[in-house]
């Protein structure tokens, strides 16, 4: 039934997070941005000005009148249209498949390493239902990788890139040469969350940000909070530790939230995300990585 | 044994008579260096950021330096596009950071573009944002169409599409807006 072809992708659009700001929301836009774009390839492109190219079902925004009586642009989507049929043409393609998925059973490679509990919420907020425990994840859209979604960014942070984008020695010591080859190593990829978490206490430690554990503060919202090492932790893998500074002096100074930014993700978003991972890891076990 | 002696003769004349390849040294352009100064001073964006002191008590330390993750570089961790974006003659700068800490693992880069409004004079016109995917920073595309005789531009955003930057006129100054809802004619 016509209806019914992309539900799947469909009932992704529904979920609520999809909507929302945040890792999960881009996660789930980029999987159905994915899905539409395999199903009705095109030939849909989009040149360097944003405009669409022919075979396109542009949903336009269109003007609300608001209570007080301003207008307000209600912004709708836009995806590719279905190309038109030709006889003798094959069937659509079927969903984009999970990529790169191993054939043998997937080491629970988190298992037994430090802080276990906290990698595995992690997890679950990065690749959670992901085949292969979310080993063999790709955001093609980010680049982020993995169980953990590491971007090239946190990948040289931890030393297993190059600036210039060459896996490092210290990758090839754990077996990694390649994208695909970081895919199918589990414990590469714990010991890689290892050196970025290491080096993002680092940066906390001489930030003296981690001075800061155990105290209560008040979030944008007047909510109460108290700074944990593992909600610090999951702040900083998320936003960087300079941004889960800012963030802190923002509070301190009793400023008002930022402002919010049209087409960019913007500082507010960024402080939201920081709180939510404050609150969300708050009681979750975290044992520092290196020393002091 | 002929060929040699030519090919040695002709290195010869090349170096007494000053020739051969020369190589030049290469610095971050003036414009950027004055354009990063402004970027610095603006509340609330990236530029904040970088002025952070991240090596504490343990500064150069080697590791960090390799990685990309001690302070700041503006040799080793800026990208920039000197374009004129007004058609005055003079250079406006696109700069983005690409200091890994200051993103954790999100895929957006920030910066700005920073105008030119005089002999070293400038202005912050917008931030910009953009997303990774690799090594590469993704280009700034300049659009030929002119919004108030300032020339509007695109940068990959986490969209499919890029994110078309306009021009507004505001306290008598244009400055640029990522573009989000609306649909060219």
């Amino acid at each position: 039934m016509a209806g019914n072809e992309d539900e799947d992708l469909r009932r992704l659009m529904r979920l609520p997070a999809y909507r929302r700001e945040g890792r999960e929301g881009d996660r789930l836009r980029a999987e159905v941005q994915a899905g539409f774009a395999a199903r009705y390839p095109g030939p849909v492109r989009y040149d360097a000005t944003g405009r669409m190219e022919t075979h396109v079902v542009a949903v336009r925004s269109y003007p609300r009148r608001e209570p007080d009586g301003g207008v307000h642009m209600v912004r709708a989507h836009d995806r590719a249209a279905r190309p038109a049929p030709r006889a003798g043409a094959p069937a659509r393609p079927a969903a984009p498949q999970p990529p790169v998925v191993p054939a043998q059973p997937v080491e629970r490679a988190w298992e037994g390493r430090a802080n276990q509990a906290w990698r595995e919420q992690v997890a679950a907020e990065e690749s959670r239902d992901r085949p292969a425990f979310g080993y063999s994840a790709i955001n093609e859209g980010t680049g982020a990788l993995g169980r953990y979604q590491l971007t090239p960014q946190a990948l040289v942070a931890g030393g297993w890139l190059s600036r210039t984008g060459e896996w490092t020695e210290h990758a090839r010591a754990h077996g990694v040469t390649d994208r695909a080859s970081f895919l199918a190593r589990p414990r590469a990829q714990e010991r890689a969350l290892d050196d970025y978490l290491s080096d993002n206490e680092r940066l906390l430690r001489n930030l003296r940000v981690l001075d800061r554990v155990g105290q209560p503060i008040t979030g944008m919202y007047g909510q109460p909070l108290t700074l944990s090492l593992s909600g610090l932790a999951a702040a900083a893998h998320r936003e960087g530790a300079p941004r889960v500074r800012e963030y802190l002096q923002h509070i301190a100074a009793g400023l008002p939230p930022p402002p919010s930014v049209e087409g960019r993700r913007g500082k507010l978003s960024s402080f939201r995300e920081i709180e939510r991972r404050l609150q969300a890891f708050a009681g979750q076990d975290y044992r520092a990585l290196r020393g002091p | 044994m002929t060929k040699f002696w030519t090919s040695l003769a002709a290195l010869l004349l090349a170096a007494t008579s000053g020739q051969g390849e020369a190589l030049p040294w290469r610095q971050v352009p003036f414009e950027v260096g004055e354009a990063l100064a402004i970027l610095r001073r603006e509340k609330g964006t990236v530029g904040e950021t970088i002025g952070m002191d991240l090596e504490g008590s343990s500064p150069g330390a080697a590791a960090a330096e390799a990685n990309g993750t001690g302070n700041f570089d503006a040799a080793r961790h800026l990208s920039w596009v000197i374009a004129d974006v007004n058609g005055d003659g003079r250079p406006d700068v696109f700069l983005v950071v690409t200091w890994p800490p200051a993103y954790g693992t999100n895929p957006f880069l920030r910066g700005g573009l920073i105008v030119s409004t005089g002999q070293r004079r400038w202005r912050f016109a917008c931030e910009i944002e953009m997303v990774r995917t690799g090594a590469t920073t993704p280009p700034v595309h300049l659009l030929p169409r002119h919004g108030r005789g300032w020339r509007e531009f695109a940068i990959q955003g986490l969209r499919p599409r890029p994110i078309r930057y306009r021009w507004l006129q505001r306290d008598g100054q244009m400055i640029c807006d990522p573009e989000t809802w609306e649909e060219r004619p």
